[in-house]
């Protein structure tokens, strides 16, 4: 067993041993009745001892104290010192001599000058922070004046835009009204004259050189114009529709009057076959998708021909066997490809 | 200030002679306040100071060191009080009693030897000796 000299028994006695070595101190205890009555020794003397303890909890005389403040009064002490922290420490000496004695033990010039570095500490410190919080705010201030010029910006170029838009639309829109009011009334004077003047209807038309005359002359020669047909071309005639580059001969005659005073020049149907039609054969076929829909002894004769939507159209007379009236018949074809009737 | 006292205690064996030291003391400390190292123990620098105006006394043979108070009743024994305490050690050499003291108020080794100025070692051999002595003077007459 490791023996243990006088003065570690009195530090294990006095608790400054670590726990290792208090444990094997113990197991020694525990195996010497010396070492026990040693450590006994060293517990009587440390109660002993302990009594001075009682000292702390003795007031501080009056004299005491009374001498401190004097010598603060003398000394004049409440100059500001040299060093930085020469203030702190100062209070730091003073208070901790007076520990156990209360603050009035304590010079007041000490402790005005303590509270004065506090004071002045902690309003630095505010200024600081409200300084902190300031620049803050300008550059919240600055960012959203900027986000504001540039919203402005944005919304004056929005409205400048949405004006144009009004402004275009508006003129778009009158300009559809306009064009829409035309376009009614030349239907209807279309149909009007159709209905009640066919003869007038090319000059009504103006620039659709559409052969309305001819049809109308058709009628007029026995020929039968269905009231669908009629239906089909006023509304063909919503569209511009294409010069008659064929059909230009054929209204050179009477154009000045027909554009200018609707009055019909032609008398009859010869007068307006177009002019590389005249001398044409009666007998052209007329083939379409059906096959050869009627044979060449039925077509009586090709009234006119205009163009229509880059299609070539020709109102053609053609005989019904068995029947005794003749009907009329338009139809279209675009280049080579087969003829199509448009209506009966 | 009642560390300060309690350390006089070891030095004086007279309570107001004690109290006069501290009293000094205190003055030292503040007169000197700008020379004080707050690294370092406010207390330690202040024993320290109370120890010099103690050698000063001495030279000057104006010692404080002087009568225990003679209205302090006479104890050999177990000492039941502060005042049977302080009449035991002062049969003690100073070195010793300024560690007893120390020790008595609460310090660990270490501290006391941040205090004194002196090895922990040191402090460990005088008061193993003092308390020696000290048990040696509870136990003379029994």
């Amino acid at each position: 067993m490791k023996k243990f000299d006088d003065e570690i028994l009195m530090a294990y006695v006095d608790s400054e041993l670590g726990e290792e070595k208090r444990k094997e101190v113990e197991l020694f205890l525990a195996e010497d009745a010396e070492a026990r009555e040693t450590v006994k020794g060293y517990r009587q003397t440390r109660t002993a001892i302990d009594k001075f303890a009682d000292i702390l909890d003795e007031p501080v005389p009056d004299h005491l104290i009374d001498t401190i403040r004097q010598h603060d009064k003398q000394s004049n002490v409440v100059q500001l010192p040299e060093r930085k922290n020469t203030g702190l420490r100062w209070m730091a000496v003073a208070a901790t001599l007076v520990v156990g004695v209360g603050l009035g033990a304590i010079s007041m010039n000490y402790l005005e000058v303590k509270q004065s570095e506090n004071e002045a500490s902690i309003t630095a410190n505010k200024i600081a922070e409200l300084s902190k919080a300031l620049e803050a705010m300008k550059v919240d201030i600055e960012s959203a004046e900027k986000n504001t010029a540039t919203a402005e910006k944005s919304a004056a170029e929005a409205e400048m835009a949405l004006a144009i838009g009004k402004t275009k639309i508006d003129n778009m829109t009158k300009a559809l009204e306009i064009a829409q009011a035309a376009n009614k009334k030349a239907q209807e004077q279309v149909l009007a004259v159709i209905r009640k003047k066919p003869k007038e209807a090319l000059a009504v038309g103006g620039k659709n050189i559409f052969p309305f005359k001819l049809v109308a002359e058709a009628i007029d020669n026995g020929s039968k114009l269905s009231t669908d047909m009629q239906r089909n071309i006023l509304s063909e005639l919503n569209t511009p529709v294409a010069t008659a580059s064929s059909f230009s001969k054929l209204i050179k005659k009477s154009r000045e009057e027909d554009l200018t005073t609707g009055a019909s020049q032609y008398e009859s149907l010869s007068d307006l076959q177009p002019t590389e039609m005249k001398g044409a054969k009666t007998t052209e076929q007329i083939k379409t998708r059906e096959g050869t829909l009627y044979q060449p002894k039925m077509v009586k004769s090709i009234i006119g021909e205009f163009s229509f939507f880059s299609k070539t159209c020709r109102l053609f007379e053609y005989e019904i066997p068995h029947a005794t009236k003749t009907s009329t018949l338009l139809a279209c074809h675009s280049d080579a490809g087969l003829w199509e009737i448009i209506q009966r | 200030m009642p560390q300060l006292r309690a350390y006089a205690r070891s030095r004086v064996p007279n309570v107001d002679d004690a109290d006069d030291l501290v009293s000094k003391t205190c003055v030292r400390v503040l007169e000197r306040q700008q020379q004080y190292n707050s690294a370092k123990p406010l207390v330690a620098w202040a024993i320290q100071i109370m120890k010099n105006i103690s050698i000063d006394d001495y030279r000057k043979q104006k010692p404080m060191t002087g009568e225990i108070d003679p209205n302090l009743p006479d104890v050999s024994s177990n000492p039941s009080t502060l005042i049977d305490l302080s009449r035991l050690i002062y049969q003690l050499p100073l070195e010793q009693r300024e560690v007893l003291v120390l020790s008595g108020i609460g310090y660990r080794y270490k501290e006391i030897a941040e205090k004194v100025n002196i090895p922990t070692g040191t402090v460990m051999s005088r008061l193993k000796r003092g308390r020696d002595a000290l048990y040696e003077l509870m136990n003379s007459d029994e």
